[in-house]
């Protein structure tokens, strides 16, 4: 997903749960910086490298592919874009190495997004926002993993966009990532294919460029994984669905209910602007910022303002060691720091090595080593 | 909005259909690059071959002229059957590409690949292969041969299974027309 939906429209779910104004911005703010907070924002800051969320695109292409560089990149890309689905799940007739990426698979409503969110309760907006950010990317990113892999990730010729009319086009993607998509005539751009199993651009939903961003768009295509299944991406409804699963979420996260079970929408509180919603969400146009910030705006009656982390970049930069953890982008840190090894114990825990190994979070083994590292005054993943 | 507009197509026949396609595109491909190798080949055995020429030229009856003609008009015949062979095997890789990516094309092609496939075969059947490798490794070219021998292997392969695809991708038409025949008649 974009900025259009990872900030404007978490503040205006964020609104519909409950929340202030203020608290909605701090939300959105917190659930964009999960697409901002690099390792070059982290150095530029001198935080704790844990805390990468991710990956500029002129750093994946220096990023190691060995080994450890892998796991690396996969630490960063389940635990905040792709989180998987099932980690056990089955499949017949292949390795275990296959099986482990197969796994890997993102989408909606699954054991680790429960996770997620209970992860956030009670950490403040900051953890809110991160995990908003990460339940609304499994709608978006689904079928896709957050793992180099041709295997898995890759797609073909057989690409075609859904009209609402019902009529189909083939998509032929190009390949230049300067120029914009031009989604009136449906040009696209789109990763190029490297016959590398583990190239960096056989990581997520490369091959089928921003077409999962874009929250207009319904297509249909034929996974690498799929055995020849075709997958019907229908993102209107995948948008909407994840809208209302935040508003429940952030319900939750709120107090103002007990439980998040998955599988949950609130349609009750977007009732009288579900045609509004829909009218965003279908438009056909690049990104929807605007129109999500009007109806942010319509709804609290106060300014939405720009996206903008540089108060709270001099907030942390001008804090004291011991006090930088209170800072807004201190605990936006802590929130990603629980957020990956929750994420990476469990994928660690269910056999799969892609994450690398694991200290569970709860353990004193854990304890015991962020402490070290916090008297050390140095951040480690 | 919350139900998909569309649903997706995955009865087996779709499957199949599909995996059918896919198979047919990538042997097609293999026909392509096995004919543009041959003319490789052909091109690069002129090249090695040319002390062979050239002591052909020098000794033996008959003046320069007449050996160095006789010499053009068999490098020309030569070229010219290369040159026929590797728009053949274009024709028929293109060919089932292009039926592999969903577009109608008249199954000349497919005659074309059977027809390749015995012209592979029987010479092989006719000459006995002991024999064949024998003489060849009197003259150390064995490894050449070998690899030649693999090659047209390869190609007979490609060429059967796009056949095998092309048919099973007909069946799988028909099955459906039928399907939607009796579907329409009830």
């Amino acid at each position: 997903m974009q900025k259009d939906f990872h900030y404007f429209a978490t503040y205006c779910a964020a609104y519909l749960a409950g929340y202030t104004h203020e608290e909605s911005c701090g939300i959105a703010c917190s659930a964009q910086l999960v697409d901002e907070c690099s390792p070059a924002f982290i150095n530029m800051l001198e935080a704790p490298a844990a805390a990468v969320t991710t990956q500029m695109q002129a750093e994946l292409m220096d990023a190691n592919t060995d080994v450890t560089g892998l796991q690396s990149i996969t630490r960063i890309w389940a635990s905040f874009h792709f989180l998987p689905q099932d980690l056990y799940a089955k499949r017949k007739k292949c390795s275990k190495k296959y099986l482990d990426k197969y796994r890997l698979l993102c989408g909606p409503n699954g054991t680790l997004v429960k996770d997620t969110v209970e992860t956030a309760k009670g950490r403040g907006l900051q953890a809110a926002g991160l995990a908003m950010h990460v339940l609304a990317d499994t709608w978006a990113h689904r079928y896709f993993a957050g793992t180099p892999s041709l295997v898995i990730n890759n797609t073909d010729h057989y690409f075609y966009e859904i009209f609402p009319d019902g009529t189909e086009k083939q998509i032929k993607f190009r390949h230049s990532p300067m120029q914009p998509d031009d989604v009136e005539n449906g040009v696209y751009s789109n990763s190029i294919f490297q016959t590398g199993e583990k190239s960096v651009m056989n990581l997520g939903h490369g091959r089928a460029g921003h077409l999962p961003d874009y929250s207009f768009c319904r297509y249909k295509y034929l996974p690498a994984w799929g055995g020849y299944n075709e997958i019907v991406k229908d993102n209107p409804s995948d948008y909407y669905n994840a809208f209302c699963q935040m508003i429940y979420a952030m319900k939750y996260l709120g107090g103002g209910t007990d439980a998040f079970e998955t599988g949950v929408y609130d349609r009750e509180a977007v009732r009288g602007y579900e045609e509004e919603i829909r009218e965003i969400i279908t438009t056909r146009r690049i990104n929807a910022e605007e129109a999500w910030r009007a109806f942010g705006e319509k709804l609290s009656g106060q300014p939405v303002p720009d996206h903008n982390t540089e108060g709270f970049q001099r907030e942390y930069r001008g804090a004291a060691k011991e006090k930088k953890p209170d800072t807004f982008l201190g605990k936006f840190f802590t929130a990603a720091t629980a957020q990956k090894s929750m994420v990476t114990n469990r994928i660690y825990k269910s056999g799969n090595m892609l994450a690398g190994y694991s200290v569970s979070p709860e353990s004193s083994v854990w304890r015991r080593v962020m402490d070290k590292l916090a008297k050390a005054g140095e951040g480690h993943e | 909005m919350q139900e998909s507009m569309t649903r997706a197509h995955n009865s087996a026949e779709d499957i199949k259909k599909r995996e059918y396609a896919n198979r047919l595109y990538m042997s097609g491909w293999g026909v392509t690059i096995l004919g543009i190798w041959g003319a490789v080949r052909a091109v690069m055995s002129i090249y090695i071959y040319r002390s062979d020429i050239e002591e052909f030229l020098s000794d033996g009856d008959g003046t320069m002229e007449y050996k160095t003609a006789l010499f053009a008009i068999v490098t020309v015949f030569v070229i010219l059957i290369y040159a026929l062979s590797l728009a053949v095997h274009l024709f028929i890789g293109t060919r089932a590409m292009a039926v592999g990516r969903g577009k109608k094309r008249r199954p000349i092609y497919l005659v074309m690949a059977a027809l390749i496939i015995a012209f592979s075969i029987v010479p092989q059947m006719a000459t006995s292969d002991e024999k064949m490798y024998e003489n060849k490794a009197d003259e150390t070219v064995f490894d050449t041969a070998f690899a030649t021998d693999l090659l047209d292997l390869t190609l007979c392969f490609a060429c059967a299974e796009m056949i095998y695809c092309a048919a099973r991708i007909k069946l799988l038409q028909n099955k459906r027309e039928k399907t939607v025949t009796k579907g329409t008649e009830q």
